[in-house]
């Protein structure tokens, strides 16, 4: 089962996550992301690609891997800080 | 002789003595100029804010005011004031790092602030700290401020007197450890350039005044006809003449050319009533702007005037110069522009590069005169290499 | 523990906002063994970490730059001129030899490379640490983290500090120095924030401001990671979609300009090569 969270503090009420989720979970509750059916996520990750302020946090899928790094890229922005 | 790197001074540059005399060579480039080309007008503040670390303000009001000028806009009289505030904030925090930091140690025989008496290195800190907060406040942070075009970006909502006052204070019991920054020599008799308004000492003055001799008066756009740029293969930082003489900005210009309206300021300058030539006394100029900083402070936010801080600005083809006097001296930055707002040309007169053919000509004097103490000579001028050659 | 600075082609700025940490200063003075901005050390000594600031222009820095890496255990980029190539990379726009004869109309001593590089292009970084300059806030939390070893990283964007809320409306024009509403996301007023595609941690000091973010910080984790996303894409489609406005940049470079010469934008959607390009090849980029 997979579990989403949107962290409010960040959430800016963009509504990108709701506009571009294929199955519907995160719906729009007055004029704020809420996530309605978490049972109909299929993982897409769309959200959170979109979500400009890396609000959006999913659990229980090896949802990081999905996002294609180069191990290279991937070294170097772990130095980042 | 080769002096690698010249420490205690911003940027990088190497001193040489070769046959007899000495050069100061700037050993840093980044092109401003050129890539400035083709900017939109908003983002030219936000960039020449990062030719230089240390006077970043002064920039940024400069081309915001060059930016002004080509497009005929006017600005309230609170963001005039508050322009001014954000200059002397910054003079206070530049002259204080250099006075604590980068020159005393010389005075105390130390290679760091950390030979400096304590107390004296908190009251720097605490000054520093002050002048910050200020800038922050008008100016988004310190390092590097937004300046907008038209305005400024925040209004002052705080009081910050009591504060300046206490420092001031502070500043007072401890001006008599300060004498010895009173000592030095004429090196070279030089030509000056500052700003004023009608003789007064103003940071953001209405017209240049310059020294050859005499005093003359001139507008912002006739500086082309007074100041001339030359080029030496061997730095990276041009040579400019006024009227064909080497010429020094700065605070001891500053100090020679223009009255201080301010109590205990007027008083000190009382120093410089003649036109004084002593390379040195750079740095009691800048103790005594730090005394008249705090106290014009203090009165402009007793006293602020009303208005909009920011407004709607539409650009058009012209071309507009922008003048302020930089903590170094006296900032030149002039445009033109397309109908669009891009910038079509840019030429910048920064301080330190009007201050290069004295600082080379004096440590000639210096060498001839057999001494060696060519960095501290430097450090009078408080060069910022990094604004130089921009 | 011994702390060394160096500086590249830069403003120093960085090394002014390392002073205005104040306090965290005057504790750690004793560490710093070189810095000439404020010690009298000539030569660069061993050092445990050696912060870099500035990008490399001249053969002169290259040299600097790789005793700095010999010296040093830990090489830090200190500042987006040097992490990222910074303000300083965009006079990587015009060929070398044009920059110097437009802006001394002769020939000089020295020699200048062909970009205005960001460090890592020619030594191994062991920390970059962004931002134009860094926050002090910033600064002091890195020292702190080198000195306990454990350096806290910031992988959100600048809108997750901004606090702004967005508002969806439609706009028909840009703005540039208005006076924003203080609560509205400013892209959604229609102000060019780069908030959305910039690392945060600087705690968005800008947009609380009034001021749109200039992405002084260098791209997200985000960003860097995927290939088909960039600044101008993003801020598109961004505005398009909440302000339903067309956007038009009539001065791209500016929106890239603390990121010009970074291989972490490397991408084929970014208009950076087209502007060098241009730039290159005696046009006004
Ligand atoms: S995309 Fe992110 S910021 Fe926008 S509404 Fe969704 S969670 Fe909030
Ligand atoms: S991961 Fe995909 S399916 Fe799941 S909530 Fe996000 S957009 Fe919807
Ligand atoms: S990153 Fe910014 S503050 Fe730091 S040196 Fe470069 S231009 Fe200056
Ligand atoms: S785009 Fe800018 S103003 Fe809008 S939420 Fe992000 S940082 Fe804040
Ligand atoms: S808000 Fe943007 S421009 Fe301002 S400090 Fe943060 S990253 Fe830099």
């Amino acid at each position: 089962m997979i579990r989403i969270e949107i962290d409010e503090d960040r959430c800016v009420g963009c509504l990108e996550c709701v506009d571009v989720c294929p199955t519907g979970v995160i719906i729009n509750k007055n004029n704020k992301p809420f996530v309605e059916n978490a049972e109909r996520c299929i993982g897409c990750l769309s959200c959170s690609y979109v979500c400009r302020a890396d609000a959006i946090k999913h659990e229980g899928i090896h949802v990081e891997e999905k996002i294609v790094k180069s191990v290279y890229i991937e070294e170097k922005i772990e130095r980042f800080v | 002789m080769i002096i690698e790197p010249v420490t205690r001074i911003e940027g990088n540059a190497v001193i040489e003595v070769k046959d007899g005399r000495v050069y100061f060579k700037v050993l840093e480039f980044r092109g401003f100029e050129k890539f400035l080309e083709g900017r939109s007008f908003e983002f030219v503040p936000m960039i020449t804010a990062r030719i230089c670390g240390i006077c970043p303000v002064s920039h940024s009001i400069a081309s915001a005011r060059a930016i002004e000028n080509a497009f005929e806009i006017e600005i309230s009289e609170r963001v005039e004031d508050l322009r001014r505030i954000l200059l002397l904030a910054q003079t206070l925090q530049s002259h204080a790092l250099h006075i604590f930091f980068l020159a005393l140690p010389d005075y105390f025989k130390s290679d760091s602030f950390e030979g400096v008496p304590k107390d004296l290195v908190k009251l720097g800190v605490e000054m520093r700290k002050i002048a910050n907060e200020i800038v922050g406040r008008i100016a988004v942070r310190p390092v590097h401020p937004e300046v907008i075009v038209g305005g400024v970006a925040r209004d002052l909502d705080r009081d910050y007197s009591n504060e300046l006052k206490t420092i001031l204070n502070g500043l007072k019991e401890n001006l008599d450890k300060f004498e010895f920054l009173k000592e030095g020599e004429v090196l070279n008799e030089t030509a000056y350039l500052s700003l004023n308004s009608k003789g007064v000492i103003d940071f953001y003055g209405e017209s240049l005044v310059g020294y050859d001799g005499e005093i003359f008066e001139f507008g912002f756009n006739e500086y082309s006809e007074h100041l001339v740029e030359k080029v030496e293969s061997f730095s990276f930082t041009k040579f400019p003449y006024l009227r064909g003489k080497v010429c020094r900005v700065g605070p001891l210009a500053r100090l020679n050319l223009t009255k201080v309206d301010t109590d205990l300021a007027r008083e000190l300058s009382e120093e410089f009533k003649d036109i004084r030539h002593e390379t040195l006394l750079y740095n009691y100029a800048r103790l005594v702007e730090i005394v008249y900083s705090i106290e014009k402070i203090l009165e402009i936010m007793g006293n602020l005037r009303g208005g909009e801080i920011r407004q709607r600005v539409e650009p058009k083809a012209g071309e507009g110069v922008g003048v302020v006097e930089a903590p170094r001296g006296t900032l030149i930055h002039h445009y033109e522009f397309d109908e669009k707002g891009l910038v079509r040309r840019a030429n910048l007169i920064v301080p330190t590069t009007i201050n290069n053919t004295a600082i080379n000509e004096d440590l000639t004097a210096t060498y001839k005169k057999g001494k060696e103490n060519f960095e501290m000579i430097v450090r009078a001028y408080d060069p910022c290499l990094s604004c130089s050659t921009h | 523990m011994k702390i060394g600075i160096v500086k590249l082609a830069s403003c120093s700025g960085c090394q002014i906002a390392l002073l205005d940490t104040h306090e965290k200063l005057l504790e750690i003075a004793d560490k710093v063994v070189y810095a000439p901005l404020i010690k009298d050390a000539r030569e660069l000594p061993d050092c445990d970490v050696v912060l870099v600031e500035g990008a490399v222009r001249t053969e002169h820095e290259l040299e600097v730059l790789k005793r700095a890496r010999e010296r040093a255990k830990k090489l830090v980029a200190f500042g987006s001129c040097s992490a990222l190539g910074g303000i300083s990379g965009m006079g990587s726009i015009y060929k070398p030899e044009k920059l110097i004869e437009d802006i001394y109309g002769r020939d000089l001593d020295y020699k200048l490379l062909d970009f205005a590089y960001p460090i890592d292009r020619f030594v191994e970084v062991d920390y970059y640490l962004p931002g134009c300059p860094p926050t002090p806030e910033l600064i002091s939390k890195f020292i702190d983290g080198i000195l306990n070893g454990r350096v806290e990283r910031h992988d959100y964007p600048v809108c997750a500090e901004c606090g702004r809320l967005v508002v969806h409306t439609k706009i028909d024009n840009i703005k540039k120095t208005e006076l924003p509403d203080p609560k509205v996301c400013l892209l959604s007023q229609g102000y060019v924030c780069l908030g959305s595609v910039t690392r945060g941690g600087c705690r968005a000091i800008c947009t609380k401001a009034g001021v749109p973010c200039r992405g002084c910080r260098g791209p997200t984790d985000k960003v860097m990671v995927m290939p088909c996303k960039d600044y101008l894409t993003e801020l598109h489609d961004r505005i398009e979609r909440i302000a339903g406005f067309d956007v038009k940049f009539n001065d791209v470079a500016s929106i890239y300009a603390f990121v010009f010469t970074s291989d972490m934008m490397d991408k084929l959607v970014s208009r950076i090569k087209e502007v060098i390009r241009k730039g290159r090849r005696g046009g006004r980029a």
